[in-house]
């Protein structure tokens, strides 16, 4: 290895050279035989080592004991493989070798393995979900041969998490214990089921932690679940006052490596076979990593992967949760290198990281972990209006995707063979409403859940696929079949009854863009053009589904959102003196942004917003899902935007939260903020000003706050100082070109990203 | 690699390993059980047919990074015993980080490194134990070069002022450790 020393330009004390001398020298006598083994001794350790470790309880969901000889095999064969290394014996100890010192002999080889799908021909098979109450915000998780379905009564009775595994084989359900969590979702560990049920806020001071539970004895007829453990929150998080990715339906992203259930979410570490658990490992400049935020992270069978359509680098981490470190990629096809980054679902497939964006483009891309490599894939076949699909996604051995219909309504499937999408047959169900089914894919089967939307109660679907030789060959001899928008239920128009009553929503003629000068519609004229783009935006409006599912709605900055009752409606036109466009929602916040004329607003909008490359209309259903910023828990407000030529650029008040107050002003008006004069030479000055008492804690340390604030501000904007004014913590910095700014309130865990262009 | 190039490389490569943890992390057992499971583990990538560009930066990776989860649970274990204890009188437990007695030089060196933080440790022994570039050592910390040149100064720093005694200077780090 070659030295490459970086020796220090001058220090206190000695000399660099003596410093180096002093200190290699100290650690070698330290560290001198530590690790000197004989090579029989490493492997008797090995094999110690192997015997007694969790691998043993490490099975995968369908073969744990052939794991369990499996992880023997390794140790006993490497242990064997040294002896004979030393010995100079140039050959190699096989599972089926004769080296009966290390009790290979009686390692039996592993067995064919369980087909719990067996029984089961190719295509859909419909589950009968009649003995299950009307269940809502499912999970599942497979064990065994049972596929374990995890949700809340609908009527609001039970425990608030009701269980129930239905056996692929016998064909018949159970009832399992309710864990002791109130709205948990579960991940199965190969032989035992995790529940987790998130936090509340991500702060240190949260008001409710996330919990979690292990359900033992799944498959002894006696099954448990352990106490309650509290899920910590990787510090990384907490002090950016964010959580991690969800899954792209809304949920906690729980990962199950073999070894731990890494839970994204909270940037945690579960042991199942312990009850512990610690903090994920986060990078130190975690918020360089804001950009992950817009999509999930996958098991890949090696690591834990989460990517984005960004040249802003991937994480990933190992199986028991450490820290691999950042891929440093290039940009990804269609990824960005700005602030704005598209939505995507993530798959792990084949030790690869696919990429489905999830804004209509039907884009897919895929990242080899190993080498940082982006590779285009052929494009889904996607209607353009579905946005925010695709949400559902798997590797049942290929990939497997929902088709993507303008009306956002759970449709077919596509899968990957051969170098090309290609439509499969529709499930039993399709009716679901955009976004609101879940999937759950294993090697060699895929189930499908779509919720019960009747009233009074059904039963919801729920069904089996399982892809086959003549299946596969059957798209592989007609490639490129794509699945046509309106095929199999997927009628791009949105159903009536859905947008019944949806209120005013934004007129169609707007996402062509307004013509400048050109007055806005009446503030409550009703949509007279069902809008199947804004589909998912407006059952947030209509708070028509669970509160995960608008999270997932609004965007990635919506990621924490839990306030299942939020609805309202848009209005846009004229607003107090200008023209813009105005959200309001219950309970009890709103949103605005407005200019002095449509024009200026219209640009306005765009300077605003993250993402400039999508000119103004179709930007205004982020103008509240980005500009109001706040999507997340109760940090929300109103935002007002004013054309350059006034005062405030951008004013944020939190009612809720009126502990900040963000303006931003041309620099000579800065110079009056009493603690800190503007940097000079800086075009525009930010002031924020946090007065609420956690915040204003650090009183008399002044830079505590720019810390807590998410290590984020001094480090973007690179000249982020705070003073205390008479109780008021004023952070003040100076902006130069396009800078992201992330906030956050102190109980709010969730970011707030304003891009500043200008 | 094949299975043989991998079993002549372990036991040298078990030593180095937790040679370079036993700075991280100042337990012999603990660097040494450490450096086994991280052998285990490349065995099994090597196995699977996975190309590892470096296995000796691979297995260090993995060894620093059970490390790592080993000491926070540890740490996480001794708090809580701390927690229960807390009745406890402190003079039970006083004494167990005096760093100020007797010590021979390169104890004296094995507790300043000790001493830093968790990522100047890790630098720290891979810098001078196995003389890696900051290249090397970024990739297995998981971090930039930058960041570890950043780390090694800080930590050569800290050192400087705890070890000067050691190279005989009389300056104001030694100052400061009188102080």
């Amino acid at each position: 290895m070659t030295a490459d020393r970086d020796r220090l330009e001058s220090g206190p004390g000695s000399t660099p050279a003596d410093l180096d001398v002093i200190i290699s020298s100290g650690l070698r006598g330290s560290v001198d035989g530590v690790g000197r083994v004989q090579p029989g001794e490493l492997a008797a350790r090995l094999r110690e080592l192997d015997s007694r470790s969790g691998r043993q309880g490490r099975g995968s969901a369908t073969s744990a004991p052939a794991n369990r000889r499996r992880g023997r095999y390794v140790g006993i064969a490497v242990a064997a493989s040294i002896l004979m290394a030393a010995a100079g014996i140039g050959i190699w100890l096989t599972n089926d070798g004769g080296n009966s010192e290390l009790d290979v002999v009686s390692e039996e080889p592993p067995p064919p393995p369980v087909g719990p799908f067996d029984g089961y021909a190719t295509g859909w098979h419909e589950i009968d979900t009649s003995p299950l109450p009307s269940l809502e915000a499912v999970t599942m998780a497979f064990v065994d041969t049972e596929l374990v379905v995890a949700g809340a009564r609908t009527d609001g009775s039970g425990s608030g998490t009701d269980l129930f595994a239905y056996d692929v084989v016998e064909r018949t359900w159970r009832e399992l214990p309710d864990p002791p969590l109130t709205g948990a979702q579960i991940v199965g560990t190969g032989g035992a089921v995790v529940a987790v049920a998130a936090a509340q806020g991500a702060s240190p001071g949260a008001a409710v932690a996330g919990q979690w539970s292990v359900l033992e004895g799944f498959d002894e007829g006696t099954p448990a679940w352990s106490e309650p453990s509290e899920v910590p929150i990787a510090p990384g998080l907490a002090s950016a006052g964010a959580l991690g990715p969800r899954t792209p339906t809304g949920f906690l992203n729980l990962l199950w490596t073999g070894n731990r259930v890494v839970d994204m979410t909270h940037g945690a570490v579960l042991d199942p076979s312990t009850g512990s658990s610690e903090p994920l490992e986060m990078p130190d400049d975690l918020v360089k990593y804001a950009h992950l935020l817009s999509s999930n992270a996958v098991w890949t069978g090696r690591e834990v992967v989460l990517a984005a359509y960004s040249d802003g680098g991937a994480l990933r981490w190992d199986a028991d949760g450490g820290l691999l470190g950042p891929i440093e990629g290039s940009l990804p096809p269609g990824g960005s290198t700005g602030t704005y980054v598209r939505e995507a679902t993530a798959i792990a497939d084949n030790g690869r990281v696919l990429l489905f964006d999830r804004e209509g483009t039907g884009s897919a891309i895929a990242l080899d972990p190993g080498s940082g490599a982006w590779t285009q894939l052929p494009d889904l076949p996607t209607d353009p209006a579905a946005t925010y699909c695709p949400t559902l996604a798997s590797s049942v051995g290929t990939p497997v995707v929902e088709a993507c219909s303008g009306d956002g309504s759970m449709g077919s499937l596509v899968t990957f063979v051969d170098g090309t999408w290609a439509g499969t047959d529709p499930p039993p169900q399709t009716s679901g409403p955009c976004c609101a089914g879940q999937w759950l894919g294993i090697e060699g089967a895929l189930f499908t859940w779509v919720p019960d939307t009747e009233d009074p109660p059904g039963s919801a679907g729920l069904s089996l696929w399982i892809p086959s030789e003549s299946a596969d060959a059957a798209v592989r001899g007609a490639p490129g079949q794509p699945v046509p928008p309106g095929q199999s239920g997927m009628d791009p128009s949105c159903p009536v009854e859905l947008l019944a009553d949806l209120g005013p929503v934004l007129p169609g003629e707007l996402r062509d863009g307004p013509e400048p000068g050109r007055g806005g519609m009446p503030d409550s004229e009703p949509n007279s053009e069902p809008d199947s783009e804004d589909m998912c935006a407006r059952h947030w409006s209509a708070g028509e589904d669970s509160g995960v599912y608008v999270t997932q709605s609004v965007g990635g900055l919506g990621h924490g959102l839990t306030d299942a009752s939020a609805s309202g409606e848009f209005r846009w036109g004229t607003i107090e003196d200008g023209f813009g466009i105005e959200f309001t929602g219950e309970p009890a916040w709103s949103a605005s942004a407005h200019g002095i004329g449509e024009a200026d607003f219209s640009r306005l909008v765009e300077e605003l917003l993250v993402e400039t490359d999508r000119s103004g209309p179709t930007q205004l259903r982020e103008v509240r899902a980005d500009t109001t910023g706040p999507t997340t828990g109760s940090a929300i407000g109103s935002v007002s935007a004013a054309s350059p030529g006034g005062d405030p650029i951008i004013s944020i008040e939190f009612e809720e939260h009126p502990s900040i107050y963000v303006s931003a002003q041309q620099s000579p008006d800065a110079s009056t903020i009493e603690c800190q004069p503007a940097p000079t030479g800086a075009p525009w000055y930010l002031t924020v000003q946090l007065t609420s008492a956690s915040l204003a804690s650090g009183e008399g340390s002044p830079y505590s706050n720019v810390g807590l604030d998410g290590a984020g501000l001094s480090e973007v904007l690179g000249s982020a100082t705070a003073c205390n004014a008479g109780g008021t913590v004023v952070l003040a910095f100076g902006l130069e070109g396009s800078h992201p700014i992330t906030i956050h309130s102190d109980d709010a865990a969730g970011l707030i990203t304003i891009d500043l262009s200008r | 690699m094949d299975a043989d190039e991998f079993a002549e490389k372990a036991v040298g490569l078990h030593e180095r390993v937790a040679r370079a943890v036993m700075a991280t992390c100042g337990d012999r057992a603990l660097s040494e059980e450490c450096a086994a499971e991280a052998l285990l583990r490349s065995w099994e990538r090597v196995e699977a047919g996975d190309e590892l560009r470096s296995l000796e930066g691979w297995t260090m990776t993995v060894a620093i990074n059970v490390c790592r989860s080993r000491v926070r649970r540890m740490g996480a274990e001794r708090r809580a015993l701390e927690r229960f204890h807390a009745t406890e009188s402190p003079a039970a437990t006083a004494g167990s980080h005096d760093d100020t007695g007797d010590r021979r030089p390169a104890e004296h060196v094995m507790a300043a490194v000790l001493s830093l933080p968790e990522r100047q440790r890790e630098v720290v022994a891979l810098h001078y134990l196995e003389d890696m570039s900051t290249a090397e050592i970024a990739e297995i910390v998981g971090s930039t070069p930058n960041a570890v040149r950043n780390a090694l100064h800080h930590a050569r720093t800290t050192l400087a002022c705890v070890l000067a005694p050691e190279a005989g200077t009389t300056d104001e780090a030694e100052q400061e450790v009188q102080r």
